[in-house]
């Protein structure tokens, strides 16, 4: 079973990029808990990197996926997955491919007593139909995407992903606690009526889960996840198919 | 000539409407390229591809530049075949 020791997001970011160097051959994945703050960029963003107001020794990474900004620390649980290109749950289409990480994370986060679910792509059409407010995008909790995770309309889990000829990388971030959104706001220049936008927006482990400190509900999903992640990846072929 | 577009695969359940960004080009027009090889990095719902080349050639013209949006089927470049 992977460590679940605390790490800087950098070794998130740079085991991400090693697992697609070189053909994936086998499925592997890593729950991610961070030590410090980080902000992770979304593919498309990288280019503001050298101009964002970096704070107090704050890092400011890219990833290779897409999306928005990621404001990673304690406050969040990431997941890596890699797959091999023709592997059973990459083989639909990158849209499908999210369908069985988005509802693994919220089978796990009903078990810690959070009635998470994972948003389908009609579920989707529907949430935008009747939510016309205004949506954050530069901020990957801001918007929505097909089975990324919800909590009623709030968001709680999100996703991205790469497919290149070697493999498939799929990422995932939990909210275990509300992050500062002033600061993310802050260090991308944007308003603080933006960071107020992802507050309302989001919802978090701890603030649903009143009965449990944080660091206990962290270290729980994260033992979940890997059980969950585990026993996907490890199913046989036919079992796969059917999750 | 080829036309050089977004595997059809990539669209699958995607909305309507949807468009996909040119995040990077890897080549540029005139470059001698392999098969398999990336010519272009774009982006779709969250989830970033590796456009590759289906065969030897040559990049002919390229029609998307980076930071452009393209629609479902909508060629990036086209591809001069060699041999």
């Amino acid at each position: 079973m992977p460590a679940l020791e605390p790490v800087a997001a950098a070794l998130e970011q740079r085991w991400n990029e090693e697992s697609l160097a070189r053909p994936v051959t086998q499925p592997d994945w890593r729950v991610w808990l961070y030590q410090h703050p980080a902000i992770v960029l979304g593919r498309s963003q990288r280019s503001l990197q050298s101009e964002i107001e970096s704070q107090d020794g704050l890092g400011i990474l890219s990833r290779a996926s897409g999306g928005g900004a990621v404001l990673v620390g304690p406050w969040m649980l990431g997941l890596s997955v890699v797959l091999p290109t023709d592997h059973a749950f990459a083989s639909a289409g990158a849209v499908e491919t999210y369908r069985w990480l988005g509802e693994g994370i919220a089978r796990v986060l009903v078990r810690i007593g959070v009635g998470a679910w994972a948003i389908s792509p009609a579920a989707l059409l529907a949430h935008r139909a009747k939510n016309t407010s205004s949506v954050v995008d530069w901020a990957c909790f801001g918007g929505l995407s097909p089975w990324e995770v919800l909590v009623g309309k709030r968001k709680i889990g999100g996703l991205a992903q790469v497919r290149r000829r070697q493999g498939i990388l799929l990422v995932a971030g939990i909210l275990v606690q509300a992050p500062p959104w002033e600061l993310l706001a802050h260090c991308l220049g944007k308003q603080a009526m933006d960071a107020h936008r992802l507050s309302e927006v989001t919802t978090n482990c701890a603030e649903l889960c009143t009965d449990m400190p944080a660091g206990q509900i962290a270290a729980r999903l994260a033992a979940l996840l890997n059980r969950e992640v585990q026993a996907a990846l490890t199913a046989k072929p036919a079992s796969l198919l059917a999750a | 000539m080829i036309d050089i577009a977004l595997v059809e695969e990539a669209w699958k359940d995607v909305d309507v409407g949807t468009e996909a960004l040119l995040d990077a080009w890897k080549v540029q027009e005139g470059d001698q390229v392999k098969q398999g090889q990336t010519l272009a990095v774009v982006v779709l719902v969250k989830t970033s591809f590796d456009v590759v080349a289906p065969a030897d050639g040559i990049v002919e013209q390229i029609l998307v530049a980076k930071e452009d949006t393209f629609k479902r089927g909508q060629p990036l470049a086209r591809l001069k075949a060699s041999g």
